[in-house]
Parts: C-alpha cells; sequence; structure tokens
C-alpha cells in the first residue's frame, strides 16, 4: 500500500482493500456436531455485517446460510450447529466450504478449505 | 464706507475662517482572504492594520466583520498602511514574506481604499475502498513537509501533522501549512511465508506489508493452527522497516505442540492493523530406510500414503528416502509407481524403522 503526496490545495486520494478469509474449526465432522465457523476480516470496519454460506466443496450448491453476524475486533466466531435434515445435500457429497460476503465494503472470501461431514453413519462389514 | 470685497477676493488675516475651509481626507482599508481551493474572496475580522505618515506613526485599528477599518479627518499627504500579523495570524496565513505595505496619496474630500488580500491553504484527504465508498475507521498519519521563506525552501524531512482515524466524511482542513503533505494508512497487508510449506527445524521468512508505521515500529507475526484461529500458538517479534514487517522463524515441535489440523496461518500485526496469510502445510523431513526382498538397498521413485489421506512423492537411492511427512500422520504404505502388485512394507525385527519391498 503506498504513501500517497500532494502539494497544500489538493486532496489526496487514499484506498484500502478490504480483506476477509473464513475457515472452519475443524476437518471433519459428524451431522448433528457443532463446530465454530471463524471469520477474520482486515480493514473492515467492526459492525459489517457478514453471511457466511455454506457450499459443496465444487462451490456450486448452496446446503446452508449463516447470515445476522457481525465484525467485532476484525472477526467472527460462530458456533454452528450441523443440522442438514431439511436440507437437500446430495448423498454423494461429503465436503463442505465456507464463503464470507461483506456488503459494506463490498468483499467476499475466497472459498475456505473443506469440512468432510459424515452424513449417514458409516456401513461397517463383519 | 467699509469697501466691498468680492467672493473671489482670497480671504486672509482671518484664522478662524481658514481652518473651517481646511479639508481633510480618509482612508478605506479592506482586507480579504482566499484560498485556491475556494477562490472567493471573503472578508476577515481582527487583522490588525497600521498607518504610517513620513515613517511615523499616524494611527492603527482592527479589520471589522466586514474585513474594513476606517481612518478619517487626514491631513493630505502621502500614506502608508501596512498589516501587523502576529504569530497567531501568521499560522493561518501565508505570510512568509509578509505582504508589503502600500503607499498612497490622500486628497482632500476623498477615500482613499488600501486592499489587502491573504492567501490561506487548505489539504484535504478521502480514503475509499476499491468500490468507490469512504473507508472509515482506517488509522492514519497525515505529515508535513514546509515550504517556507522567499526562496520557497522545502523542508528536508516529514513531521507529523495529524494523526488520527478515518470517519464517515473527507478530510478537510483549512488554514494549513503550505508544503508538501503525505497520507500515511496505516494498514497491514499481503502476509506471505518464503516457502510453500513449513518443514519442522527448516527457516522461513515471513513478511507483510506494514505502511503509515514510523521504522522499528513493535509488532508481531502470530503463527495459528488454521482450524483454531482462536488463539495463537507461537508469537515470533519483529519490527517495521521500509513499509514492511520482516521475521525469520525456523519452526520446531515444541511451537507446535498444539497444531491439530496440519495447517497454519500466519496474522501479520502492527498495533490494531494485522491480517493473515493464505494457509501453510505443516511437514516434518522424515527419513526412512528402504530394502527389497534380498536385502539390496532401494531405489527410484515411491509413492507415501500417509492416515490422513495425503500421497507424498519420494525418491529412494542408496536405500535411504527423506520424505516429507505431514504433521501428526503416520504412514500407511508405501506403493511402488510402476510395479503394481509391488509394496513396500514396514519391518519392525530390528527396532528401527526399516521397509521392506515385498
Amino acid at each position: 500500500m503506498p504513501d500517497y503526496e500532494a502539494l497544500q490545495d489538493s486532496t489526496i486520494q487514499g484506498r484500502v482493500t478490504p480483506v476477509v478469509i473464513v475457515e472452519w474449526s475443524r476437518l471433519r465432522a459428524w451431522h448433528g456436531d457443532t463446530v465454530t465457523i471463524a471469520v477474520r476480516t482486515s480493514q473492515v470496519p467492526d459492525g459489517s455485517a457478514v453471511t457466511v454460506k455454506i457450499l459443496t466443496k465444487d462451490g456450486n450448491t448452496e446446503v446452508d446460510t449463516v447470515s445476522d453476524l457481525s465484525v467485532s475486533g476484525s472477526k467472527v466466531d460462530h458456533d454452528y450447529t450441523i443440522q442438514w435434515k431439511d436440507k437437500t445435500v446430495s448423498a454423494d457429497k461429503n465436503a463442505f466450504v465456507l464463503k464470507a460476503s461483506i456488503n459494506d465494503p463490498k468483499v467476499d472470501s475466497a472459498l475456505s478449505p473443506p469440512l468432510m461431514v459424515d452424513l449417514e453413519p458409516p456401513v461397517l462389514s463383519f | 464706507m467699509y469697501p466691498k470685497t468680492k467672493s473671489s477676493d482670497p480671504v486672509v488675516g482671518c484664522g478662524k475662517k481658514s481652518e473651517q475651509q481646511k479639508q481633510t481626507g480618509d482612508i478605506l482599508v479592506e482586507v480579504r482572504i482566499y484560498c485556491t481551493a475556494d477562490p472567493k474572496r471573503k472578508p476577515v475580522t481582527g487583522i490588525n492594520v497600521e498607518l504610517k505618515k513620513d515613517d511615523a506613526n499616524a494611527g492603527k485599528g482592527s479589520t471589522d466583520s466586514k474585513g474594513r477599518v476606517t481612518f478619517s479627518g487626514l491631513d493630505p499627504g502621502s500614506y502608508s498602511v501596512g498589516l501587523k500579523i502576529g504569530p497567531s495570524l501568521a499560522r493561518l496565513y501565508d505570510v512568509d514574506p509578509p505582504p508589503p505595505a502600500q503607499t498612497k496619496s490622500v486628497v482632500g474630500n476623498k477615500t482613499t481604499a488600501y486592499a489587502f488580500e491573504l492567501r490561506y491553504y487548505r489539504i484535504a484527504f478521502s480514503v475509499t475502498y476499491p468500490d468507490g465508498k469512504l473507508a472509515q475507521k482506517v488509522d492514519y498519519e497525515l505529515r508535513l513537509k514546509k515550504i517556507t521563506g522567499a526562496q520557497q525552501t522545502l523542508d528536508k524531512d516529514w513531521s507529523s501533522y495529524k494523526t488520527g482515524s478515518t470517519t464517515a466524511e473527507d478530510y478537510s482542513e483549512d488554514y494549513v501549512p503550505k508544503g508538501r503533505y503525505q497520507l500515511r494508512l496505516k494498514a497491514v497487508s499481503d502476509v506471505q511465508l518464503s516457502k510453500p510449506q513449513v518443514t519442522i527445524g527448516e527457516a522461513v521468512d515471513l513478511s507483510a506489508e506494514a505502511t503509515g508505521f514510523d521504522d522499528g515500529t513493535a509488532g508481531s507475526f502470530e503463527i495459528f493452527d488454521a482450524r483454531n484461529l482462536a488463539k495463537s500458538m507461537y508469537s515470533i517479534s519483529a519490527n517495521t522497516a521500509a513499509n514492511a514487517l520482516k521475521a525469520s522463524w525456523t519452526p520446531d515441535q515444541s511451537q507446535l505442540g498444539s497444531l491439530k489440523s496440519g495447517w497454519i496461518v500466519a496474522q501479520a500485526k502492527v498495533s490494531s492493523a494485522q491480517a493473515f496469510s493464505p494457509e501453510l502445510k505443516v511437514v516434518t523431513k522424515t527419513e526412512y530406510d528402504l530394502v527389497d526382498k534380498a536385502g539390496n538397498n532401494l531405489d527410484g521413485r515411491l509413492l507415501f500414503h500417509f492416515s490422513g489421506g495425503d500421497q507424498v512423492d519420494a525418491d529412494a537411492a542408496g536405500g535411504k528416502a527423506q520424505v516429507l511427512v505431514p504433521w501428526n500422520q503416520t504412514l500407511t504404505r508405501i506403493q511402488v509407481p510402476d510395479q503394481r502388485n509391488s509394496r513396500v512394507e514396514l519391518q519392525t525385527d530390528s527396532g528401527v524403522q526399516k521397509f521392506v519391498q515385498t
């Protein structure tokens, strides 16, 4: 980020780029578990509203949306319980990623690393 | 009988009548201010004005709300009018050098005007996001190199003029010194590690852009488990220099003792500004001994499979292979890529990790 200079009687135009990242708190979870969705921001004022979408790993299918989150101290830690019985989740999907979005200032995170979710009990053979 | 006098006769010898006919003049002094950014001339109150005749004080006054001061009943002659600018006003207006005194002739029954203009300066800045909206609560420092003197000399070094945090409105300030202004936004960004993954026992360089801070400002790199951003596992101190925060770090097992996910992120922090790096995988360099069924040392490309599902390629040479083992993962099997039915099994009889191709 550069320093901005000008003589008197000028208006200096400075610019900042907001950044948001989002992570699951675990690598793997069972359906019904509570995990933490961790959002971290830079150059985003406290009080900014955050929406987090839970997507299949390919990013194409939305499973759930968590809204009404608010940045405080450049972060949000939200406990989320995986209750997707009422959601439409393809049986062959077991990796889920997060995407955080802030409207003001406008910034979207990259897709998070995946959380592996075991949606069904394991089938054991004896 | 008395002789008649004509109205045109000169009147002499009557002092009273001579004084009644003496003609005096007035002086109207007007002082206005302006700025390049706001060129409309505006009156200014409270500017002290000095009047001189033949280098002797002939009066003084102060401008009113219309920027004016009047001197009345002046004998005709040459009068000099100058502004007397004290230190408090000198801070507001460009009076370096001061405006020169004006000398004019004052004649009877007339008002002679003296006009002065004082220039002042303004500085403004706005900080926006890429979408053009104003960025609030961004810490900044406005620095200044003054321009002074008849030669208009620019200061050599920056001095701090103002610090603060941006608000919902653009910043603008009138009556600022003439000079070059620098806006420094206190921000940390672009946190990077010099290697694509972190290897235990090997040094890695950490860097971040850190603008708006004086060189030597204390900062740190906080190392987090990428799946636990609530608490830093390890902290590395660093100082800012040339708009950057840099440190070298050689990770060891004890520093990352609470790492569970096998991935870390680094947070660069200076004051209240901070930013995160991308995720990096943590690996441990491990050497394996490998022999074939006949006990000969194994050579060639091998594929190592680990408990977390990771697969790592490594070349064996002279029966040894150095493998970057993912953090907290155990070796599950070794595959010989070109020999479909061949695998390498762990031999534990000797108590030493040795893998034998079967």
